[in-house]
């Protein structure tokens, strides 16, 4: 059993030196520094960001994504054939990010986070997550011209996403977290076969694929057909979701990412309460694969100090539920 | 009369009152002067809108900022939170509902006396909704969204009351979290209920709702008890008519005709266009005409040319329906 990082983590926090990235972006943005005096206050959060994971007590750390303005843009806007459009809600967040739009063909052009990655994997003192769109969500929330995303569209995508993992075939990544909050009881499952046959195709990395905001509890095995080799599961956001993991169909060494602390709330939960629910939902799963505890969704809708609280509680819970250690990236 | 005109709150701040703020922040200005030029601030804009010729008036809301963290400050039982991002490189303190949520006294009256004060045309009282207000804070006290939300409006009923008390006939509680979660509209109609049931006769209520996927909750929006809905409808190109051609619309709309987050002022003729497509599916006489959204992220100059535009607009439409035989 691990405890995991989600995804992204509160770039600033409410200290003047918790904030230099802010005062960096607006500098930048007014041509007061340069793009390489960014990027250096960039690695500097990235280490600040991996060293409070570290802190905390997790197994698995993420860059938080840092660079990131949004789940979708920081990808879209390296991809050709795509431009950045206005602001939208990011699903049922007061939270916004800006809406790609298909123009034209879209292609991969060069690796987009590979920098990243190296650079985080080169800082981090333990196993590496790194996150990825998912090519359903982007492209649900994404335009073609005036209109809704075609099928076509959707997968180019996924297949310019492919070829973004291929290019991190060098980076030592313990998981790579392929994000799907658009997943859900309204999602066609032959398409979504498709769009993951695409997207991963002569993939090796060991990719769980996350939904999370939405109700789930039904839809959640339709996910066991695609070739990933773990499920993340958001036990916050809807009570009912739980069920899900009653049903049958779950590959047996698959990981399962189990989202036990509500990442859109401050409330602190209880760590014996959450230990015990995760004792009883462990004796209940078909898998023999890893486990990973981590929280609902990413982080950043947070303020920073409480989500380092809630990495530290994920921290206890691992320590209170009796378990032998999983093998990091077992697939 | 036809097509009245109004806003739906928020003006911009003019620059000397956004400096005075910041000042006021650091603790370089203190309350009472700031209140002075908040107050001068106010009137100008009661100045503004009756020179344009809106029947329906709104202070601006020169005093507030966030329009969720405004009320948490002055209710019990929220405390504020750290910072958290809302898109790109802006952040916004988050209210958390740490205790029980109670009124404590009055938060928007003596604002709305003194705007009313200023002027005989109508000015509306406007408060943020219960559920939005559950929708932007984090709740540590309640067991779940429902039971914060029904707390808020048990508070907020109080101010509704007192507003009332004051003389406002016109209230208009705002929910544009209203379509971010579809299958909590109950919650949002339960709690409406509790901050409109029982009014006296003459009291307008008035919500609005904005953005998100209002498919989704059409025509079960039309169950939110107040007397009128105020819809951005100009920011999604009118896509809301085609619901209403299928369900009648059967409350007073005040309709969104000019787009709040574009720089360009419309023409009379824009406006006039999508109102006469409005006419399709809505009687006038339960139109009023209004911009999408608040204003305040537009500067003076676009605000005031914009409001021009409704108002010249309605005047035309008016003319025009009286002169068409009946």
């Amino acid at each position: 059993m691990l405890a995991v990082s989600f995804g992204s983590y509160p770039r600033i926090g409410d200290t003047p030196g918790e904030q230099t990235l802010r005062r960096a972006l607006h500098a930048f943005d007014r041509d007061e520094i340069a793009a390489e005096e960014l990027e250096a206050v960039h690695r500097d959060v990235v280490k600040t960001v991996l060293r409070e994971q570290a802190e905390a007590g997790l197994d698995v750390v993420t860059d938080g994504q840092v660079t990131w303005n949004d789940p979708l843009s920081h990808v879209a806007r390296g991809l050709d054939g795509v431009e950045i459009n206005g602001l939208l809600r990011w699903f049922d967040n007061n939270f916004y990010y800006r809406q790609p739009v298909l123009t034209g063909p879209v292609r991969w052009a060069k690796p987009i986070l590979l920098e990243e990655l190296e650079f985080a994997s080169a800082a981090a003192d333990r196993p590496l997550k790194a996150v990825l769109p998912g090519p359903l969500t982007f492209a649900a929330m994404s335009r073609e011209g005036a209109g809704p995303v075609s099928r076509a569209g959707a997968l180019a995508v996924a297949e310019a996403l492919n070829r973004e993992l291929g290019s991190w075939a060098e980076v030592e990544l313990a998981y790579v977290q392929v994000e799907e909050p658009s997943f859900g009881s309204d999602t066609d499952r032959g398409f979504l076969r498709e769009l993951y046959a695409a997207l991963l195709r002569d993939v090796t990395l060991p990719v769980i694929v996350a939904p999370c905001f939405r109700d789930v509890s039904r839809a959640w095995p339709a996910l066991f057909d695609l070739p990933v080799a773990g499920f993340h599961l958001d036990l916050r956001s809807h009570a009912a979701n739980a069920s899900a993991l009653d049903g049958r169909g779950l590959p047996e060494d698959a990981a399962v990412s189990l989202g036990v602390l509500d990442a859109r709330n401050t409330r602190r939960e209880s760590p014996a309460e959450v230990a015990r629910e995760v004792e009883r939902l462990r004796t209940g799963l078909a898998s023999k694969g890893p486990l990973l505890l981590t929280t609902s969704c990413g982080l950043e809708f947070l303020p920073r100090s409480a989500a380092r609280q809630k990495l530290r509680i994920l921290a206890e819970i691992r320590d209170l539920v009796a378990g032998t250690p999983a093998a990091v990236g077992a697939r | 009369m036809l097509f009245p005109t109004t806003t739906v709150g928020s003006f911009p701040k003019p620059d000397w009152l956004k400096a005075a703020r910041a000042r006021h922040a650091r603790g370089a200005l203190d309350d009472r002067e700031l209140d002075r030029l908040e107050r001068k601030a106010t009137e100008e804009w009661i100045r503004i809108q009756e020179e344009v010729g809106i029947d329906i008036l709104v202070d601006g809301e020169m005093y507030r900022g966030d329009m969720a963290a405004f009320f948490a400050d002055r209710l019990d039982g929220f405390e504020a939170s750290g910072l958290v991002r809302s898109y790109g490189n802006r952040y916004y303190k988050k209210p958390i509902a740490k205790r029980e949520v109670r009124f404590r006294e009055p938060m928007t009256v003596d604002w709305w006396r003194f705007a009313q004060g200023l002027t005989d045309r109508p000015v509306k009282g406007i408060l943020t909704g219960p559920y939005t207000m559950m929708d932007w804070s984090f709740n540590e006290a309640y067991p779940d969204r429902r039971s914060l939300t029904l707390a808020l409006a048990r508070a907020l009923r109080h101010e509704v009351d007192a507003l009332v008390d004051a003389g406002c006939r016109y209230v208009q509680i705002d929910e544009p979290a209203v379509s971010t979660r579809a299958d909590e509209l109950e919650t949002v109609i339960e709690a409406m209920a509790i901050c409109t049931d029982g009014l006296p006769a003459g009291v307008k209520t008035i919500s609005h709702v904005c953005y998100g996927d209002f498919a989704a909750i059409y025509p079960d929006l039309l169950r939110i008890p107040v007397h009128q809905l105020d819809l951005e409808l100009t920011n999604s190109e009118l896509d809301m008519l085609a619901l209403f051609a299928r369900h009648p619309f059967t409350k007073e709309i005040a309709f969104g005709v000019v787009d709040v987050h574009s720089h360009r002022v419309e023409t009379v003729e824009d406006v006039k266009r999508r109102v006469r497509a409005a006419l399709e599916v809505i009687p006038p006489e339960r139109m009023t005409l209004d911009p999408d959204c608040g204003l305040k992220t537009r500067t003076q100059d676009e605000t005031v040319a914009k409001l021009r535009v409704i108002v010249q607009a309605a005047r035309e439409l008016r003319e025009e329906l009286a002169a068409q035989p009946a």
